[in-house]
C-alpha cells in the first residue's frame, strides 16, 4: 500500500505516519431481542501516508468517518482491523500502558473548546498535566515552561491560575492547543479545531496553527468539513465518503481538477461570499442524503447519489488508483 | 406602510442580575414581499433576539421591547398576545437551526404539520393531514403519504429540516424567518435546502429574513444584508454593495478573514484582533473601536461617541455606522481591503 500512496511527497521525505487498511466497526442496535448487533461500518479500509512536517486535510460530510479515523490514529479508539505505523512502530494493537510513552508524540486538538477542558482545573493545571503524566521535568520547572507555552499560543502567562470559564471560545481553543503542544509532539490530530468558533476568531486560530507548524516542524492531520478552511491549512487533502477515502491529492490538484464525482459535487456546493461567483460557477446538486453506514450501498458507496453510476458501480467497489497526480477510487473518474 | 415588514427603532433590553443587557439597539430595516434580507453577525450580536421580537415571542418574558414592528399593517410591539398569535403561523412563521429540537419527538411529523394548519384554517382533520402530505411532497420528501406517520427521529437531518420548512409554510405565511436554517447541515444538503427556499419564495412571494453567520450563504440567497455588531446595525445595503464595496472596518475584517476557495492559501488570513464584546459592558462610543485597526486615523471620536447610521453618499441606500470620513475610507478600502477580497 505504502508504495502507491506517496502522492505529493518527494520520495526522500520521511514518512512519520503510515495508515493501512484501517477499519473500525461499531456495534449498533440489536436486530431483535435474541438477534445480533447491527454493525456500523464507520471506517472501512482507509490507507494513507503522512510525511514529517506536512499537513494532511481529511474532509467529508458528517458520518463519513473522518473523526473516527483521527481517533484511531491517536488510539483513543481501537481499530477493528488494519495497522497504524507511527514513527516506525505499529501502534494499532498496543495496550494503554504500552501507548503511554507514545502519547507524548501524538496529541489531539478537539472541536469543542467548552467540553474538552475540565472546568474545575486551572489553565496551569490543564497545560501542566501532560508533564506530570509523563513524569517530564523541563528545564526551569514545569510552571515556567507552561507559561512559555501559554505565551506562544497568544495567551497571557499571568492567567496561569484562571479557570476555563473565564476565557472566550477562541482563548479556550488556544488553551487546548497549548496542552497539545506541551510535550513538543511530532504529530497533532486537530479535529474540527475552528468550527465551533466565530468567523472573526477562526482566522486567528488558523494563523496560529500555521505559525506553530512552521516554527516547530509539526505534522498535522487536520479534520474539517469546511473545504475552504482545509484548503487554507493543508498541503494535501483526502476526501472521505461513508468510511472510505474516495480521493487524495495535493491541494492545488484536488481543488483545481477534482477527479471523483463526489469531490466535484462537494466543491460546487460550497457557498462563496462573492455575488459575482453566484451563478457563474457550475453547480452540481446531489439529491438525497448520505446513506446509513449500517447498510452501505454495494460496490461504490457513492453510487446512490452519483449521476455517473453504471451497473459496474453496484457490483464492484472501485480501488484507490493513481491517475496523474491524484489517487481516486472511481470507475469513471473525470 | 409600503414595505411588508417594517422595523423602526427596535430595542430589546434584558434586565439581569449582572446588569441590563442591551441585546438589540435601535434597529431599523424593512423587507418587501418576495425579497430576502440576510441578517449577519457573530454570536451575541442580537440576530436571534431580533427575530424573536418580530414574532412577538418575547411577550410575557422580562425582555423590554421598544420601537415599532409593522407586519402587514399590524404593529407587533404594542399588540396583545392573542393578536400576535393569530398572525404567528398564518402570516409569519419561523424555521430554526436545530430541527430535532424544534420538532416534538412524541408526535408524528404529519400530526405536527397538520396541527398548525388546523389552528389557522376551518378544515377537518382529514383535510389538514392531506395538506401535510401535500406540503411534504412540495419540500421534496419521497413517499409523503407514508412518511407523515413517521416520528422525527426516523427522519435524517436534511429531511427534518425539510419537514420543518413544510410546517412553517403550510399556511402560506407572507413572512418567513429562517434562523441559521442550514448551519447544522452538510454542504451538499445545505445547497439543497437553500435551493428549496429560493424556489418556494419564487412560487409564493414570501418575504424571508435569513439569519446566519455564513457570508457565503447570504451571498447566494439574500437581496439585502444587515450586518450587526453588539446589538447595533453597523452596515446595511444590497448584497452586492455590502460584499463588494464594504464600508465598515468590521465588514472588512469579516470578509478578509474567511478563507476562500480562490484565495492564495500561502498568505496568512487577516484576522480581526480581540473578541466580540460582552453585552453587559459594551465598549463606549463605537462598540467595535477596541478591535478596529483604524482608530488612530480617526481620532478620539471612536471611543467617545456612537456614530450614526448614515448613507455612504447622498441618496444612496447603502448605510454605515462609522466615524471615518468617506475619503479616508475610500483610500483604505482601495489599498488595503480590495486586494484581499
Amino acid at each position: 500500500m505504502s508504495q502507491n500512496s506517496k502522492v505529493g511527497n518527494d520520495s526522500g521525505e520521511e514518512i512519520i505516519l503510515s495508515v493501512s487498511g484501517l477499519t473500525k466497526h461499531f456495534p449498533g442496535a440489536k436486530t431483535s431481542f435474541f438477534g445480533k448487533h447491527e454493525i456500523v461500518q464507520a471506517v472501512d479500509g482507509v490507507s494513507f501516508d503522512v510525511a514529517a512536517g506536512e499537513s494532511l486535510g481529511l474532509v467529508g460530510e458528517s458520518g463519513c468517518g473522518k473523526s473516527t479515523t483521527g481517533r484511531l490514529i491517536t488510539r483513543l479508539l481501537e481499530p477493528t482491523a488494519g495497522t497504524v505505523v507511527f514513527d516506525g512502530q505499529d501502534i494499532s494493537k498496543l495496550n494503554n500502558s504500552e501507548l503511554r510513552p507514545i502519547r507524548s508524540d501524538l496529541q489531539m486538538i478537539f472541536q469543542d473548546p467548552y467540553a474538552s477542558l475540565n472546568p474545575r482545573h486551572t489553565v496551569g493545571t490543564i497545560v501542566s498535566t501532560p508533564f506530570k503524566i509523563n513524569k517530564v521535568v523541563p528545564e526551569g520547572g514545569v510552571k515556567k515552561r507552561v507559561q512559555e507555552i501559554l505565551e506562544i499560543v497568544g495567551l497571557n502567562p499571568e492567567h496561569y491560575n484562571r479557570y476555563p470559564h473565564e476565557f472566550s471560545g477562541g482563548q479556550r481553543q488556544r488553551i487546548g492547543i497549548a496542552r497539545a503542544l506541551a510535550l513538543r509532539p511530532k504529530l497533532i490530530v486537530a479535529d474540527e479545531p475552528v468550527s465551533a468558533l466565530d468567523v472573526s476568531i477562526q482566522a486567528q486560530i488558523i494563523n496560529l496553527m500555521k505559525d506553530l507548524q512552521k516554527d516547530f516542524g509539526l505534522t498535522f492531520i487536520f479534520i474539517a468539513h469546511d473545504l475552504a478552511v482545509v484548503r487554507h491549512f493543508a498541503q494535501r487533502v483526502a476526501v472521505m465518503y461513508l468510511g472510505n477515502i474516495v480521493e487524495i491529492a495535493d491541494r492545488d490538484t484536488l481543488y483545481s481538477s477534482p477527479k471523483h464525482p463526489y469531490t466535484k459535487a462537494l466543491l460546487s456546493a460550497v457557498p462563496e461570499a462573492d455575488p459575482d461567483a453566484v451563478g457563474a460557477r457550475e453547480r452540481i446538486r446531489l439529491t438525497g442524503d448520505v446513506p446509513n453506514p449500517i447498510n452501505p450501498p454495494s460496490g461504490c458507496r457513492f453510487r446512490t447519489r452519483c449521476w455517473k453510476a453504471q451497473d459496474i458501480c453496484a457490483s464492484s467497489a472501485p480501488a484507490l488508483l493513481q491517475i496523474g497526480q491524484t489517487q481516486v477510487a472511481c470507475h469513471f473518474p473525470e | 406602510m409600503s414595505a411588508f415588514l417594517e422595523v423602526k427603532n427596535l430595542s430589546v433590553v434584558f434586565p439581569t442580575e449582572d446588569g441590563r443587557v442591551q441585546a438589540v439597539d435601535s434597529l431599523s430595516f424593512s423587507v418587501e414581499k418576495g425579497k430576502t434580507l440576510g441578517i449577519v453577525g457573530e454570536s451575541g450580536s442580537g440576530k436571534s433576539v431580533t427575530s424573536l421580537s418580530i414574532l412577538g415571542l418575547q411577550k410575557g418574558t422580562r425582555a423590554e421591547v421598544t420601537g415599532e414592528i409593522w407586519v402587514d399593517g399590524t404593529e407587533i410591539v404594542s399588540a396583545n398576545e392573542d393578536e400576535v398569535r393569530k398572525l404567528r403561523g398564518k402570516s409569519m412563521a419561523m424555521i430554526f437551526q436545530d430541527a430535532l429540537a424544534a420538532l416534538h419527538p412524541y408526535y408524528t411529523v404529519g400530526h405536527q404539520i397538520a396541527e398548525a394548519y388546523l389552528v389557522h384554517n376551518k378544515v377537518s382533520k382529514k383535510q389538514a393531514l392531506a395538506r401535510a402530505v401535500e406540503m411534504l411532497d412540495r419540500v421534496g420528501i419521497p413517499e409523503p403519504h407514508k412518511r407523515i406517520n413517521d416520528y422525527p427521529h426516523q427522519f435524517s437531518g436534511g429531511m427534518r429540516q425539510r419537514a420543518m420548512i413544510a410546517m412553517a409554510l403550510s399556511c402560506n405565511p407572507s413572512l418567513l424567518i429562517a434562523d441559521e436554517p442550514t448551519t447544522a447541515l452538510d454542504v451538499t444538503v445545505q445547497a439543497q435546502i437553500l435551493e428549496l427556499l429560493r424556489d418556494l419564495q419564487k412560487e409564493f412571494g414570501t418575504a424571508i429574513i435569513l439569519i446566519t453567520h455564513d457570508l457565503g450563504v447570504v451571498a447566494e440567497t439574500a437581496d439585502d444584508i444587515l450586518l450587526m455588531y453588539a446589538g447595533k446595525q453597523i452596515e446595511y445595503g444590497t448584497v452586492r454593495d455590502v460584499l463588494q464595496i464594504p464600508q465598515h472596518p468590521y465588514a472588512w475584517g469579516l470578509l478578509t478573514s474567511i478563507p476562500r476557495l480562490t484565495g492564495d492559501p500561502n498568505l496568512p488570513l487577516t484576522a480581526i484582533q480581540g473578541t466580540p464584546p460582552s453585552l453587559i459592558s459594551v465598549p463606549s462610543g463605537c462598540a467595535f473601536n477596541p478591535r478596529c485597526n483604524y482608530v488612530d486615523q480617526v481620532g478620539t471620536l471612536c471611543a467617545s461617541s456612537v456614530p450614526d447610521l448614515l448613507p455612504i453618499a447622498q441618496g444612496q441606500s447603502h448605510y454605515v455606522r462609522c466615524h471615518m470620513n468617506p475619503a479616508l475610507r475610500e483610500s483604505i478600502f482601495t489599498t488595503q481591503v480590495r486586494p484581499h477580497l
